[in-house]
């Protein structure tokens, strides 16, 4: 499959896909790392993408999402935006609401 | 219009500036240039040497923001700053206010 197809059909069936630098386990980026840090407290269940891995992937993730920055956060293949974003719904509590979606249509 | 920096205004964040009055008219557009926050930032200095992208926080008050999600309201300044991202702005961090959200802040 070409890359740009698996990034796609990766976003429409992973209920949460964190694109990032470096991984959950170990993030490479300050940025990544405050999302991971955000998810892990809610203890959901997500899917970690790696795009370090191959520098094409960025291209054309971004080229899919139209958003230039790395990381990138989608639940139920929309996406929910980076960092600053993630970190911001986070703190006004409005989060929680949107991982609770993703969990629930996958139950 | 108030702008924040240490010394004066880099090139980079004068090009922001421009760039985001123009197409947002912000009441409050805050630029700090964070890059030398990152030195030690592994990809972050291997960007600096290669090409200069800094890193840059950015606060803009605009009554554009009225009725959009914080994604749409990113993808706006995005659009507005267009080719600095990946190039000269390695990284840029928002905060996006509508004048009432900024009002009720300010308490």
């Amino acid at each position: 499959m070409e890359l740009a197809e698996q990034i796609k059909q990766d976003i429409e069936t992973a209920p949460i896909i964190l694109y990032m630098k470096g991984t959950k386990a170990m993030p490479m980026c300050g940025f990544s790392n405050a999302v991971v840090q955000v998810l892990n407290q809610y203890g959901v269940e997500y899917r970690d993408v790696d795009v370090l891995a191959d520098p094409e992937i960025r291209v054309r993730l971004s080229e899919f999402s139209n958003w230039p920055t790395i990381p990138q956060l989608f639940v139920n293949g929309e996406l929910i935006g980076g960092a600053d974003i993630v970190v911001e719904l986070h703190e006004k509590e409005e989060l929680l609401p949107i991982l609770e979606k993703a969990v629930v249509s996958t139950a | 219009m108030t702008v924040h920096d240490s010394t004066a205004l880099s090139t980079t964040a004068r090009l922001l500036q421009d760039r985001i009055t123009t197409a947002l008219v912000p009441t409050v557009l805050e630029i700090e240039d964070e890059s030398h926050l990152h030195k030690g930032h592994l990809h972050g200095a291997k960007l600096q040497e290669a090409q200069g992208g800094g890193h840059f926080s950015v606060t803009i008050v605009s009554a554009k923001f009225e009725g959009l999600p914080l994604v749409q309201r990113h993808r706006v300044v995005y659009t507005a700053v267009g080719d600095l991202m990946g190039g000269k702005v390695h990284a840029l961090s928002m905060k996006t206010l509508t004048p009432e959200e900024s009002e009720q802040l300010s308490l």
